[in-house]
């Protein structure tokens, strides 16, 4: 009842504070037009416009951070349905049945069912994570010191699953993040760390300008030479927009499945809204009557993955709002920017800043309800600007990321760490390692420290206090587990070819 | 930049390679800012010491790294030397050098010329960069989208970070 009062007095305070409105509008059209360009993820457009909250206070930041962030997750289906290039990840397979729909002249109608799936799916979403959340942090109010450093390895571990088939590489990229994440003076003993002797590593490295470097840059560097998607041609007649009420009735089934799967797939760290899609996809296909048609331009191929990508949205919140482990790259950027306001998301955040939770609420149901108004009354609007050069879009985002890296602490330093970033995320593409680890790493690292050498203290150095608390010794395993898995996953077959042979 | 003819096994050698020479680097670089400082090496009484963690992630790297090299090294002696085209890699790494050395230039031009004159020629010189083969085909309208994206761009940026935030850019 408490969350519910808190809510209706943060709406109200939204709604009666014109600058407050003003920073959702900008941030759902921004994050829309993000969206919509092929190139530019969520966690891209979040990691460019992250320097512009900075001036502003952390409800206010929250407010068009998660504007970002909502918009951005239904501007990629633009892009996969009329050019089939998702603008987003989690967009990956609405154009498998929204471009035939936008190639026999029904774009229109796949747009109204994507942004109608998302509008849906996104409050549902938005219920799940006030319902769930609190319950969540409850129960973490058992934790102390040791169970925050466990939930904080197993959060790591199964991060490195972001890029299925390479954990072992994510893992030594999550390490690298960790490295990254001690340089500067340590907390509790102030001990300078990896500074090299330089005075601007001492003060550590900063979170934006790496987010930068690596989602941002080093994304226009790979798509340098990359002309294809510029040569793809926008579909300019989308035809009706509305589609008849039955057809609309029809398909409440799939978005209610499709937002289930969302909700349950986004929770888990580092399962994302790629797979939260593809999860729904493919349980639709074989639950809807028009399954056998899939791929050749049906709308409940287009709703239920629509809904379930922005469902995943309130999933992806709970384990970043109530433990700290960010859901996926997008959350992470999201925490990295409340760690930058002082605000360390967690089961405490629950108890000492109730009403900035409650910001976050209601800053995702105002930016729900801008999505639905602006994707329906800007739709052609937002068409028009895909047509704009190539050009003249990459330079728009290269000035954003070297001034929004200066802008954090009017710094230098920052851009060549941004610059040092954008190579290493480079050489990282090219290699074939995971970056997400690299980012996940960065900001987990400071927690994990801090509650490993607290348990340590605790316990008089014994790393049995990991093993005797129960809940610590369960997430120990836990990841231990999900280590373990992929190396008895590659032996198997050999194992198998040996028992053969005998 | 890579052989188009080249078999899987020498491409998983090549990556495996590089990857333990990339994860190689950072351990190396960690060492070497580890043991460099000797106060990481103090007795922190109850405290395990700002040494610790370091220590251990450390070593997961370096056993990582070698692990990759080692994978490397095994693959390659099944695939056959490695066929690598430096010439061509080195053609395709300068696009990408040259972005960065003009991201580095940017701010120490705005230092020089102030925030608008600096935006206006980097922005243009940028964009012409990057729209080189349009100018061949249709070089009026290139030069018409340039034009105007090079005052849109200046004008959002001033208008975002100098003029709303406040960043000392002038």
């Amino acid at each position: 009842m408490a969350v519910f009062f808190e809510f209706v007095t943060q709406f109200a305070d939204i709604f009666s504070n014109p600058y407050m409105l003003l920073l959702s509008v900008v941030g759902t059209a921004l994050g829309i037009v993000f969206g919509c360009l092929p190139g530019i993820s969520s966690t891209m457009a979040l990691a460019i416009l992250l320097p512009i909250s900075f001036s502003l206070a952390p409800s206010e930041a929250i407010i068009f951070l998660m504007a970002v962030f909502s918009a951005s997750v239904f501007g990629g289906s633009i892009s996969a349905v009329l050019i089939n290039i998702p603008g987003t990840p989690g967009a990956i397979v609405t154009q498998l049945d929204g471009y035939p729909m936008a190639r026999s002249g029904r774009a229109g109608e796949a747009l109204f069912y994507a942004l109608g799936a998302s509008t849906i799916g996104g409050v549902i979403g938005l219920i799940a994570l006030i319902l769930i959340a609190p319950i969540v942090a409850g129960a973490a109010m058992q934790f102390r010191s040791p169970e925050f450093a466990m939930a904080t390895v197993f959060g790591l571990t199964l991060l490195a699953y972001s890029t299925p088939g390479a954990t072992f590489l994510g893992i030594l990229s999550g390490c690298i993040g960790l490295i990254c994440g001690m340089v500067g003076f340590d907390s509790l003993t102030d001990v300078p760390r990896f500074d090299f002797g330089s005075s601007a590593l001492q003060n550590g490295i900063n979170l934006v300008p790496v987010t930068i470097g690596l989602f941002g840059i080093a994304e226009i560097i790979r798509n340098l030479n990359v002309t294809s998607e510029s040569g793809k041609t926008v579909t300019r007649h989308i035809g009706r927009i509305i589609p008849p009420w039955a057809e609309i009735r029809r398909l409440w089934k799939a978005v209610l499945r499709g937002s289930g799967i969302g909700i349950a797939v986004g929770a888990i760290p580092a399962a994302g809204s790629a797979i939260a899609v593809a999860v729904s996809y493919a349980q639709e296909q074989r639950l809807s009557p028009r399954g056998k048609d899939f791929g050749k331009g049906v709308p409940d191929g287009v709703v239920a993955p629509e809904a379930s990508n922005n469902a995943a949205v309130g999933g992806a919140l709970v384990p970043m709002m109530t433990l700290g482990i960010p859901g996926d790259t997008m959350t992470a950027v999201l925490m990295g920017a409340l760690l930058i306001h002082g605000l360390r998301p967690g089961p405490q955040l629950f108890v000492e800043h109730a009403d900035f939770v409650a910001s976050v609420y209601v800053g995702l149901f105002v930016a729900i309800l801008l999505t639905a108004a602006m994707g329906f009354l800007l739709m052609k609007q937002f068409i028009r600007l895909m047509q704009a050069p190539r050009h003249i879009l990459v330079v728009a985002i290269i000035l954003l990321c070297v001034i929004g890296s200066f802008a954090i602490r009017n710094n230098v330093a920052d851009v060549g760490v941004m610059i040092a970033f954008s190579v290493v995320g480079y050489v990282m593409y090219r290699l074939e390692i995971p970056v997400a680890p690299l980012a996940f790493g960065l900001i987990l690292g400071p927690i994990l420290e801090e509650n490993l050498r607290r348990s340590l203290i605790v316990s008089d150095g014994s790393w049995m206090v990991f093993v005797e608390r129960p809940i610590a010794l369960a997430m120990l395993l836990l990841s231990l587990a999900a280590v373990l898995y992929p190396v008895f996953g590659a032996l198997r077959p050999k194992w198998a070819k040996a028992d053969v042979g005998k | 930049m890579v052989d188009p003819s080249e078999n899987a096994g020498a491409r998983k050698a090549r990556l495996h390679l590089g990857r333990g020479l990339f994860f190689g680097l950072w351990a190396v670089f960690g060492w070497y800012g580890q043991f460099g400082n000797a106060r990481l090496a103090e007795d922190f009484g109850l405290d395990p010491g700002p040494g610790l963690l370091p220590s251990i992630v450390l070593s997961i790297l370096t056993v990582g790294a070698l692990v990759l090299v080692g994978m490397g090294l095994a693959e390659r002696l099944r695939a056959g030397p490695l066929s690598i085209d430096w010439a061509a890699a080195l053609r395709g790494s300068a696009a990408p050098a040259l972005l960065c050395l003009s991201l580095a230039a940017y701010l120490p031009l705005i230092r020089t010329m102030s925030f608008v004159p600096a935006t206006v020629v980097y922005s243009g010189l940028l964009m012409v960069a990057l729209s080189r083969e349009q100018f061949r085909v249709a070089p009026r309208s290139t030069l018409t989208s340039i034009i105007i994206g090079v005052l849109v761009c200046t004008a959002l940026t001033y208008a975002l970070f100098v003029y709303w935030i406040g960043v000392p850019l002038r």
